[in-house]
């Protein structure tokens, strides 16, 4: 049974051989730790993003059979973008430009998203002269050598990336312009809005006419943290629910039943929103501090399928927490449609050798 | 007092221009500067804190608010000086070595500065000597260390024992927090205080001054 058979096979509650043993990435650092540890090459680190061809490599090495971010990808971002460069070097750190347009602070030796400093995005004249002509679909922006690569691996489940209704928005005014922009110009913020989906469902369209069999689409949006919603769910609503709700049904009628949506987090106050959008697959359920998992989740929005929920900190740890998390997963895969999976990229601190006792072990767990 | 009530209100609302507008209305009525901080503008915080903890408001009705109070404050400091009236207390807020992620850090200072707090913003990436020599700078009565990582919160720690070799640890009460913080944590590394929401934080540094 190849892993695409497992993943739809577990989403529909048929039978399976096996658990497939599924990741979601890894922060860099943590590859130049296992690198300067001898576990792997220096080239292999530097070189592996999700789901190319040397993270396959490494799958291979750690027992993973796939990395969930395996999709493809268009251009459903700003085009073109920024040119990400260098502002000026000063005591608490360098001040780069980032491809979106936001000011950021990055320093060696911090882990992490650098921070976010300044943007441009304010107000209708930094949207009209920066962004708005950056956010009109073009053709450039169609799936290209990554979906040929993608589809030569016909073994893995095959995602669509969707882009985000408003976190890539967030990530260009930054969650304090986004803000202001709420209560200063609510019409504008919804005319950006507005603008970025229609690009998204152009692209989305575009690439689903190509007739490529998708498994699913995939949304990411990050528009949670520990204690819920970075923003209030009712205006979350009034913005994005027509536009999920439309990609989702847009999808349907290219025969894609599952929708797929990534968002760190404590996110059920939005689960249900995005229930009845049409999303039904929610991504990466980070158990935190705020414990949560599949049946959590379900308990707000029933029909939700989950991959994640595994507590990537244990692989820090020793074999015997890496046991009981097992132990602690077990159940919630009983309950069908779910399928464990680290809940974020792996930080520095995981144990090479844990995470190969992880993926052997997690196989076993229907066992 | 009915305008008092009013500057609480529109700062919740976010309306940063009306308070501006209020406040100096109140000062022109010649009410106690004092009372228009106490009972206005940090009133008006300590209700967005609380709405904030119980998922009644969010992140960006949290900044408008501050932005209102910042208003606000402009507008009262010169008075609040004249009247010889000073913040209630100091505190040291940073996010830890290692860690450039101050959403968390900025939302507690706000909410901090909300109860009538001075507070010392020391950035992010802040390490042990940094704040070492900003406790004997400004003689703080509470330090806040704040991480996202489950990488960089052990930093916490390094902090304490920074602040604990310096022979400062009495001086100080100490307040963590971040996302993958607990309580547990919090005591493992020896810290004082622990706070799972900006809106605590604030209510426990007001605590300590009570």
């Amino acid at each position: 049974m190849d892993n695409r058979t497992r993943f739809t096979n577990i989403l529909e509650g048929k039978p399976i051989d096996r658990m497939p043993a599924v990741h979601f990435g890894y922060w860099r650092e943590l590859l130049i730790d296992w690198a300067n540890e001898g576990h792997i090459s220096h080239a292999l680190a530097r070189s592996v993003y999700a789901c190319n061809h040397f993270d396959r490599i490494l799958d291979k090495i750690l027992g993973w059979d796939f990395c969930y971010n395996v999709r493809c990808s268009p251009i459903s971002c700003i085009f073109p973008t920024f040119l990400k460069k260098k502002i000026e070097v000063t005591p608490e750190g360098t001040l780069v430009r980032s491809y979106l347009g936001v000011t950021e602070l990055h320093k060696k030796g911090t882990n992490g998203i650098p921070a976010e400093v300044g943007y441009l995005l304010k107000d209708r004249e930094s949207y009209e002269k920066y962004y708005k002509n950056k956010i009109k679909y073009k053709k450039i922006r169609n799936v290209g050598d990554r979906l040929l690569y993608t589809l030569a691996n016909k073994t893995n489940p095959l995602g669509l990336f969707a882009g985000s209704s408003l976190g890539t928005i967030r990530s260009m005014c930054t969650l304090i312009g986004l803000s202001y922009l709420m209560y200063d110009d609510p019409d504008l913020l919804k005319e950006i809005v507005d603008d970025w989906n229609d690009m998204q469902y152009e692209c989305l369209k575009t690439n689903l006419e190509k007739g490529f069999k998708y498994d699913f689409i995939h949304f990411w949006e990050d528009m949670c943290f520990n204690k819920g919603p970075l923003i209030s769910p009712d205006i979350y609503y009034d913005l994005c629910f027509k536009h999920y709700k439309k990609m989702a049904d847009l999808a349907h009628q290219y025969g894609i039943k599952y929708i797929s949506l990534d968002c760190d987090g404590d996110f059920r106050l939005l689960a249900k929103m995005w229930e009845e959008a049409g999303i039904n697959i929610m991504f990466p359920i980070e158990y935190g501090t705020w414990e949560l998992d599949i049946k959590k989740v379900r308990e707000v929005a029933p029909t939700l399928y989950g991959v994640g929920g595994m507590n990537k900190n244990v692989l820090s740890k020793d074999k015997a927490a890496v046991d009981e998390e097992i132990e602690r997963l077990k159940p919630l895969v009983k309950l069908g449609g779910y399928i464990p999976c680290p809940d974020h990229l792996l930080p520095q601190g995981t144990k090479f050798e844990l995470v190969k006792y992880y993926t052997s072990q997690v196989k076993k767990i229907l066992d | 007092m009915q305008i008092l009530n009013n500057i609480s209100e529109l700062l919740q609302k976010g309306k940063a221009k009306d308070v501006k507008v209020l406040i100096q209305e109140a000062l022109d009525k010649g009410i106690i500067p004092n009372d228009i901080l106490n009972e206005g503008l940090i009133a008006g915080m300590s209700i967005i804190g609380e709405k904030f903890k119980n998922n009644e408001v969010y992140v960006p009705e949290v900044l408008i608010a501050a932005r209102a109070m910042n208003a606000g404050l402009e507008v009262l400091k010169p008075a609040l000086k004249k009247s010889g009236v000073e913040p209630i207390g100091r505190a040291i807020i940073c996010t830890v070595k290692g860690d450039l992620h101050d959403i968390g850090k900025n939302l507690v200072k706000m909410m901090i500065e909300g109860q009538g707090i001075e507070c010392i913003d020391l950035g992010v990436d802040a390490s042990g000597s940094n704040i070492v020599d900003a406790i004997i700078k400004y003689n703080p009565q509470i330090v806040c260390l704040s991480a996202l990582l489950t990488t960089t919160m052990m930093a916490q720690k390094d902090i304490i024992l920074a602040i604990t070799k310096a022979g400062l640890r009495d001086k100080v009460k100490i307040m963590v927090g971040g996302a993958p913080v607990t309580q547990d944590f919090a005591q493992q590394i020896g810290a004082d205080l622990y706070s799972p929401d900006a809106a605590s934080a604030a209510t426990l540094a007001r605590s300590l001054y009570k």
